[in-house]
């Protein structure tokens, strides 16, 4: 059982956390994984959209998550944060970058800041899982097509029309069906209507 | 007849709905043309974003008062029926004992139920050196020097067999634990059982001593040089040069940086603010209740000291 | 002179022993001497790999043969040892904008792969253009033939403009949105609200 730490605050991320790191092998340790990160980090922010493994790109992720958050909860003339980013982003125009172009882009929403999504697999042989890292908002055209059921699309404009015509000429014809039918039930009733009434007349 | 026809059953009630809504407004009271409110643009109000306005929340200034109430960061140990259940289990214990505000390094005078003691209870006095555990099962160490004899007794914070939990001297540390003063010379530890309270005027900070301990020659329990220190003064006379070389070569410069380290061990701002929303208000009720008492008892007959 | 100057010599000496026996100490008799340990000074070893590696390492080693039985099921899997079952692969779905198959919860290859060749392209020619600068401005990325819609200028301050030298693929068109109760518009406008 341990107390939390209250010496400093963080913002929750809005992303899935693992409860404990991957250690991504690496000859150096502990350092050589931060290395590692550093650089895919960087690259996210620089590219907007990367392809790698699996497991680098989620822990890449939450760092970046963590990243941005800092830089939208404290600016960019907090030092401490100047220096975090600093330290994690090797390119010094993307310092830039972040607190300029993506805490503004970001400032407003409620969502997370990045998108993981898994990528295709190699389909025989040894095949580690692949993902594609991006930013939300990046001006690349989108991997996912959330709009399956596009009403707007133009085959899809002439199936609507196709089936609305189709029923429509389904609602007229028993529409005449019912015409007929009603007609027919009609001579019947007065033929019934009619018979008593002669024998009272006579 | 044909427009009504295409929509489907579920638009055509959120159409009724609408039409319900529409009618009902007349029957209202309020009148037909309400005072014009200029409403601001959604796009000329400055964009507030929701982090820095949570981050804002004076509540969390709490998590330094009463840091047992958050609960454990690690998600293994997560619970929060468990930490709701506790967090009321704790409120009620502070009602019957005033559990005062503390930190590493003050000085507290805490009595506890003793079934084999004359008066039944036993009383210690120390130095706290360190507090942990979340919940319920909040503990806090004290140390004295008793007969030069260290002597280190670890209290429950809501143990139902304390009595009184009583600050001496509130003071903090330039350290969140003092486990260094087993390894400092004894007069850092030392201090006396019939200590008088040292009361601080309402509404002053709490003082930082900024003492710098003085450590005995090694052997020592920890490696205090690779820790970074604030409180010890005299580390460096005690190395040797194999020391100051394998504490360089140990060093972890990017430990501070490492950001999902930080995160894994804190309670991010939003769910504590939810934890001291919960708990907040009865809080601030016991500390009123105790400040009338307090003010109340200044007035009355001053007990003798018996025994 | 001599047999006082022998009694203080021996008073001296009871003294010195009754002190001793004052503190606790056993008599002088039962003191144990100090013995020396003479080391001869023996020359410093050579180190040699026999001192690791000696009469040799013993190492595990099967003692019976291993039956084809046992051999066939490792390989092969049996119900009681490991079930080796070839299994039927349910996650297999149609994309629907291509009509190829993927996995589950991955992306179609086929279609990434297009984004994937059209990303590469643009982001090789954001590096071309602007280079090493300090980044500062969003990204427009805009395609032969199109123009830029009339927006007050503090709009495009913020932002770079990309110019592809090709044709927009139809897939990258963000002009779905356009309503066809309408004409089909002429325009070669980016609408700049659908950036995100």
């Amino acid at each position: 059982m341990n107390q939390a730490d209250v010496s400093k605050l963080v913002s929750k991320l809005r992303i899935n956390v693992l409860p404990k790191h991957r250690n991504l092998n690496n000859p150096k340790g502990p350092e050589g994984r931060i290395d590692k990160l550093r650089k895919t980090v960087t690259g996210l922010i620089k590219f907007e959209r990367i392809e790698l493994n699996y497991n680098r790109a989620d822990e890449a992720r939450q760092y970046a998550e963590r990243l941005i958050s800092e830089a939208i909860r404290h600016g960019d003339c907090h030092k401490p944060t100047m220096d975090t980013a600093n330290f994690w982003l090797l390119e010094k125009e993307l310092i830039h970058k972040l607190f300029k172009v993506l805490v503004p882009r970001y400032e407003a929403t409620n969502l997370s800041y990045t998108r993981l999504i898994s990528a295709p697999q190699q389909q025989y042989g040894r095949h580690t899982d692949k993902a594609v890292l991006e930013l939300r908002g990046n001006p690349f055209p989108d991997l996912m097509n959330y709009k399956t059921n596009n009403k707007l699309l133009i085959q899809n404009v002439l199936l609507d029309a196709a089936k609305q015509d189709y029923k429509q000429s389904k609602i007229n014809e028993i529409a005449n069906n019912i015409g007929k039918k009603g007609n027919s039930s009609l001579d019947k009733s007065s033929k019934n209507i009619e018979v008593p009434e002669k024998p009272t007349e006579s | 007849m044909a427009l009504a026809i295409r929509r489907s059953t579920s638009e055509v009630f959120g159409a009724a709905k609408w039409f319900i809504r529409r009618d009902c407004r007349a029957l209202s009271t309020l009148p037909e043309k309400a005072v014009e409110v200029p409403v601001e643009k959604k796009r000329d109000r400055p964009v507030v974003s929701r982090i820095r306005a949570n981050a804002r929340n004076p509540n969390l200034a709490l998590r330094h008062v009463y840091p047992e109430f958050l609960p454990d960061p690690n998600p293994k140990w997560r619970n929060s029926l468990r930490e709701k259940l506790e967090r009321t289990d704790m409120l009620n214990r502070r009602k019957q004992i005033d559990i005062p505000e503390f930190y590493v390094g003050s000085i507290l005078a805490v009595t506890v139920a003793d079934p084999h003691a004359q008066g039944k209870t036993n009383r210690f006095v120390g130095i706290c050196i360190e507090r942990k555990g979340a919940g319920l099962r909040a503990e806090f160490t004290l140390r004295n020097v008793v007969d030069h004899q260290g002597v280190e007794v670890r209290y429950d914070l809501y143990d139902p067999t304390v009595h009184s939990i009583q600050v001496l001297r509130l003071e903090k540390r330039l350290d969140d634990k003092l486990l260094y003063l087993r390894d400092a010379l004894p007069e850092y530890s030392t201090f006396p059982f019939d200590m008088d309270p040292e009361i601080l005027p309402d509404g002053t900070p709490v003082p930082v001593n900024p003492v710098q301990v003085k450590l005995k020659p090694r052997p020592w329990l920890e490696r205090w040089e690779r820790q970074e220190l604030q409180g010890v003064s005299n580390i460096e006379e005690h190395l040797k040069e194999k020391d100051r070389v394998r504490r360089e070569l140990r060093k972890e410069p990017w430990e501070k940086y490492d950001l999902m380290k930080q995160y894994r061990k804190t309670i991010p701002i939003e769910d504590q603010n939810d934890i001291w929303a919960e708990v907040n208000h009865q809080l601030k009720q016991l500390q009123l209740t105790r400040k009338k008492v307090s003010r109340k008892r200044t007035f009355g007959v001053p007990k003798t000291q018996l025994g | 002179m001599i047999p006082r100057l022998t009694h203080i010599v021996q008073l001296m000496k009871n003294v010195e022993r009754n002190l001793f026996h004052m503190f606790g100490y056993p008599p002088k008799e039962l003191a144990l001497a100090y013995v020396h340990d003479y080391k001869p000074a023996t020359p410093a070893k050579k180190f040699s790999i026999n001192d690791i590696v000696g009469d040799g390492f013993l190492l595990a080693v099967p003692k019976f043969r291993r039956t084809t039985e046992r051999k066939l099921k490792r390989k092969f899997g049996s119900p009681e040892y490991v079930w080796k079952m070839l299994v039927p692969k349910n996650n297999i779905k149609v994309c629907e904008t291509c009509g190829h198959h993927h996995e589950k919860g991955r992306l179609c290859e086929h279609c990434y792969s297009k984004v994937k060749a059209e990303t590469e392209e643009i982001q090789a020619k954001i590096k071309e253009k602007l280079g090493i600068n300090p980044i500062e401005h969003d990204v427009v990325v805009l395609y032969q033939g199109e123009t830029l819609p009339d927006e007050p200028k503090e709009f495009w301050k913020g932002k770079r403009i990309i110019e592809m030298k090709k044709e927009r693929p139809q897939w990258f068109s963000k002009n779905l949105l356009q309503k066809t109760t309408q004409k089909p518009s002429k325009s070669t406008d980016v609408k700049p609200t659908d950036l995100a």
